[in-house]
């Protein structure tokens, strides 16, 4: 390193006064005004966020397509015929009612489910 | 990053124009000064000012407060001046870091009342040197010198590596000392 005489010593000690007194420019009056003017034309783009949740969905649902992908590559010939088959069973012996139980416990389970997250939500709107 | 600052910008980011205003009149003596320095142009520089406050109240949502407010600020202001002007980039990348750069923080002052009025004229034309300088120096010198803002942050506002921000500040201050010997031994 080279090591400085007292002129230029002297010299940066003034540069350093310099920079520091360096005076600020007084910005335009019409600045904020004009900026707030700008504000209520355009419309705060709302927050992006993965949330955990956004997350686990994003992973089941790409576990479940992985799975159904690999159920399909793996099912052989006769395990192919005998879903045909129960499908067409089930085709024949449809009824309405013998889905009753399984359609009820589901109705159930959404209102359920619909009134938690209503309880859970309903104070935050509030604030 | 304040207490006061942060609430200030959580109200902003919920959507409140009041609060986003505050923080419009508390920065904006500094966003400006960095915008004119850089353009050397007040209406460029209002423009480009009220521009980045605009950018900043549309990505405040973003902003999660990891840095300072006044720094992701400084960091739009930049990126605006070097859409402007694509020199400010390129010189902005010239500036090596070959060199090996130590940066005395603390000078030291002159003290003595009898030289005041020839410090005073030394610091008239140094002012004069330092509008002279080449935009990227002038970037960098706002950054540190009037927003007093350390290198890291410095570095983090322009995109530079932190020796490339040493080496502009060393080269801004030795280019001033260069121009001051020289204007001293034309005066004497």
């Amino acid at each position: 390193m080279s090591t400085l005489t007292d002129r230029e010593r002297q010299a940066l000690a003034a540069v350093e006064d310099a920079l520091r007194t360096y005076p600020l420019a007084a910005p335009p009056r019409s600045l904020t005004p004009a900026v707030t003017a700008r504000l209520r034309t355009v419309a705060l783009v709302p927050r992006f966020r993965l949330e955990w949740i956004d997350l686990a969905i994003s992973l089941f649902g790409a576990i479940m397509t992985g799975l159904v992908f690999l159920l399909w590559q793996s099912t052989t010939p006769e395990m192919a015929a005998r879903l045909q088959i129960q499908f067409l069973i089930l085709q024949q012996q449809f009824s309405l009612l013998a889905f009753a139980p399984l359609l009820l416990g589901s109705a159930t389970t959404a209102l359920l489910a619909s009134l938690a997250a209503s309880l859970y939500v309903l104070p935050r709107w509030r604030g | 990053m304040e207490e006061a600052e942060w609430k200030l910008v959580q109200r902003a980011q919920a959507g409140e124009a009041e609060a986003f205003a505050a923080l419009v009149a508390k920065h904006q003596l500094f966003v400006y000064n960095l915008a004119l320095r850089t353009l050397s142009d007040e209406r460029e520089a209002e423009d480009a000012a009220q521009e980045a406050f605009v950018r900043a109240w549309l990505a405040l949502p973003n902003f999660r407060g990891k840095a300072q407010f006044r720094t992701w600020l400084y960091r739009i202001v930049t990126n605006l001046c070097c859409n402007r002007l694509p020199r400010l980039r390129r010189e902005l990348l010239a500036l090596s870091e070959t060199e090996a750069v130590s940066m005395p923080d603390d000078a030291p002052s002159s003290a003595n009342p009898a030289a005041e009025l020839e410090a005073e004229e030394r610091r008239a034309f140094l002012h004069r040197q330092i509008d002279a300088l080449p935009r990227s120096y002038r970037l960098l010198i706002t950054l540190r010198y009037q927003q007093e803002l350390s290198y890291e942050e410095i570095a983090a506002v322009v995109s530079l590596p932190l020796g490339t921000v040493k080496t502009g500040l060393h080269r801004a201050k030795a280019q001033l000392r260069a121009a001051l010997l020289k204007y001293e031994a034309g005066g004497a």
